[in-house]
């Protein structure tokens, strides 16, 4: 595998100024992405994967917003680039997709039309050309037919095909990274497999980094290679899959795997829930900020927040009991 | 092979469909009873101001002293007024200047209304800007407005068009910039920009087109306004110049007489009164074909 990182994400965080003040949606979080690479970020809903990933873009009104940290993408610094310098990142390096196809297609114009604007962006071609590439595009992500739907509008497509233009749209200047902001979601799950399957293909065959952002544990272990947690704007957990699932060190990250319905379950048993719900970003608990909704947090998760600490080979937990923690939960599942 | 004929038989049924979708559209456009009886209206109104001057016998100024308040006959349909002109022949040729100025100002307004609306709905600050001047233009009654505009540029059907467009840009800048806000927090245009389309490229082509339906809707009705600003304007003094017959002008004239010869304001009155009643059903109509929202579930 590839290991150069492409991006690196170092204390990124992010404010918003509202009226009840401002509020940190993404607060000090740092990973690295490499050539090639599937990096899973997961959590709950309002845990900050979205705001990360639109962060690493700029996607939000900078007016309203503070960026703090630094993205780094092949030596230059992102949230310090001038806005027109940034339109070229956009898209051309960086791509992203969103979480329901639909909405992000521009209703009034064919889809053929909008994956030749995605590439006459960037690229000084002519709208034959563009055109011809917009063939070769719809043929890579796998939409029957090409010639036919290029003329097409998004209502006249599936759920499924239209989440194939967006990645269409993201692959047509060939970026090096791309980000899948919950690509599944709106999506059946037949559908789901599907386009799953091609962005992994994708990823082989173009050699692109992709963040993919998810709340499905299931589908990190199939084809990440890496995952980070996020919990209240915190990273809580990172590590590469295969130790995250045999040795979930955060109780955060082990309450998530419990959480997954097992076809082996006993069904009278009601499924498993982490007690509680993710506090309001206004209100930030004190202290680690899963204390209050942890099986095992004691006076010292209450009152100080722990560091991100590794434990290994590249698995870093933020955790105070981190180690003892892990043992019993394997003790649990045992 | 197999995926070749599937395709044909995808082409069939996408044909089938399409001509299906069109047969809707066809009759919903034709069950919209008010659509349809503007439509009717308007193009008989724009017909009659096209070709109407082409055939009609007699010319709309010249005099016959000897034929004055002569009453609706069969040689003179609306009759004659105090310079025994013929009033049809001037409402038909009032028809082409007041629906052209119609046209100019929707044209104009709704250009102009695009821009403002748009860049305002985009631009924080300059919202601020051109909403201020928006709301000050709107606190004015557009007709005294109008009026004082006209006092200043004076009286030439192009200032007519210039004064009454400035009055009626807001009104269309509104819909607009409600729309564009809506539209700016779609995900639609979110992705755009993750595709790095600089502003400009996102309101013009974005979010402009999108505004389009309810842009045209608000330009029908600025249309109707426009007659009756102009003949306002005209019956006051303010407007076109005579002796060019518009609506307004042939009511101004006839306003003397109106108890000697009620034709002169009867006919050039009704025929405002039709411009009007179809420019709004139309527009109504319009509505509720372009907005689904506004629409009613009617059989």
């Amino acid at each position: 595998m590839n290991k150069d990182p492409i991006l690196n994400v170092k204390e990124l965080s992010t404010s918003f100024k509202t009226e009840r003040g401002v509020v940190t949606a993404v607060d000090g979080v740092s990973f690295d992405l490499s050539k090639g690479e599937i990096l899973g970020v997961v959590g709950e809903s309002g845990c900050g994967k979205s705001a990360t990933a639109q962060s690493i873009l700029r996607l939000y009104d900078e007016k309203q917003t503070i960026h703090k940290g630094e993205v780094w993408f092949e030596g230059q610094e992102l949230l310090g680039m001038r806005p027109s310098e940034m339109d070229k990142v956009r898209g051309n390096h960086i791509s992203m997709i969103f979480q329901d196809p639909l909405s992000s297609l521009n209703p009034v114009f064919t889809i053929g039309n909008q994956i030749a604007e995605a590439i006459l962006i960037h690229k000084k071609v002519s709208k034959r050309e563009a055109y011809a590439r917009v063939l070769e595009l719809l043929r890579l992500t796998g939409i029957p037919a090409p010639e036919k739907r290029v003329n097409e509008y998004p209502h006249e497509l599936s759920g499924g095909m239209r989440q194939r233009v967006m990645i269409a749209m993201a692959l047509a200047c060939e970026s090096k990274v791309m980000i899948a902001d919950e690509p599944t979601t709106a999506l059946d799950v037949t559908i789901q497999a599907q386009i799953m399957s091609m962005i992994v293909e994708l990823n082989q065959k173009l050699d692109m980094g992709v963040i993919l952002i998810t709340h499905d544990l299931g589908v990190v272990a199939e084809v990440c290679t890496r995952v980070v947690v996020m919990y209240l704007g915190q990273v809580v957990e990172e590590a590469d899959v295969k130790s995250l699932f045999t040795r979930p060190l955060h109780p955060y990250t082990q309450g998530l795997m419990k959480s997954i319905p097992q076809l082996d379950c006993d069904r009278s048993k009601p499924l498993h829930v982490i007690e509680g719900t993710v506090p309001s970003l206004h209100h930030i608990p004190e202290g680690c900020r899963f204390a209050p909704r942890c099986p095992f947090a004691d006076d010292l998760c209450r009152s100080k927040m722990p560091p991100l600490e590794q434990y290994g080979s590249g698995q870093k937990a933020r955790c105070w009991h981190a180690e003892t923690i892990s043992e019993k939960g394997e003790a649990i599942r045992a | 092979m197999t995926s070749s004929t599937e395709n044909i038989d995808l082409h069939a049924v996408k044909t089938a469909l399409r001509k299906e979708h069109n047969s809707i559209l066809l009759r919903q456009i034709m069950s919209n009873r008010s659509l349809v009886i503007g439509f009717v209206i308007i193009a008989f109104l724009i017909l009659v101001a096209l070709f109407g001057p082409l055939v009609i016998a007699h010319d709309p100024n010249a005099m016959n002293v000897l034929n004055r308040f002569a009453p609706p006959s069969a040689t003179h349909w609306f009759g004659t007024d105090n310079l025994g002109r013929d009033v049809l022949s001037r409402v038909i040729y009032g028809a082409r200047i007041s629906m052209g100025i119609g046209v100019a100002v929707a044209i104009v307004a709704s250009l102009a209304g695009l821009i403002v609306g748009v860049y305002s709905s985009y631009y924080t600050r300059l919202d601020h800007l051109l909403m201020r001047i928006s709301d000050g233009i709107m606190a004015f009654p557009g007709l005294l407005l109008a009026l004082a505009l006209m006092a200043a540029l004076g009286g030439r059907a192009s200032n007519v068009v210039l004064a009454v467009s400035i009055v009626a840009t807001p009104y269309i800048a509104r819909v607009v910039r409600s729309e564009a806000l809506a539209l700016k927090e779609q995900t639609f245009v979110e992705a755009t920009r993750a595709l790095g389309a600089s502003d400009t490229r996102i309101i013009w082509r974005h979010i402009a087109p999108n505004t389009l339906s309810s842009l045209i809707v608000q330009a029908t009705f600025i249309f109707a306004e426009a007659i009756i600003v102009e003949a306002a304007l005209s019956f006051l003094g303010a407007g076109i110049p005579p002796p060019a017959p518009s609506w307004g002008n042939i009511l101004s004239d006839g306003k003397t007489y109106i108890y000697k010869a009620w034709w002169m304001t009867f006919f050039p009155g009704m025929t405002i009164t039709i411009a009007i009643i179809g420019l709004n059903l139309f527009g109504d109509g319009l509505r509720d074909l372009l907005d689904p929202h506004s629409s009613k579930t009617k059989n």
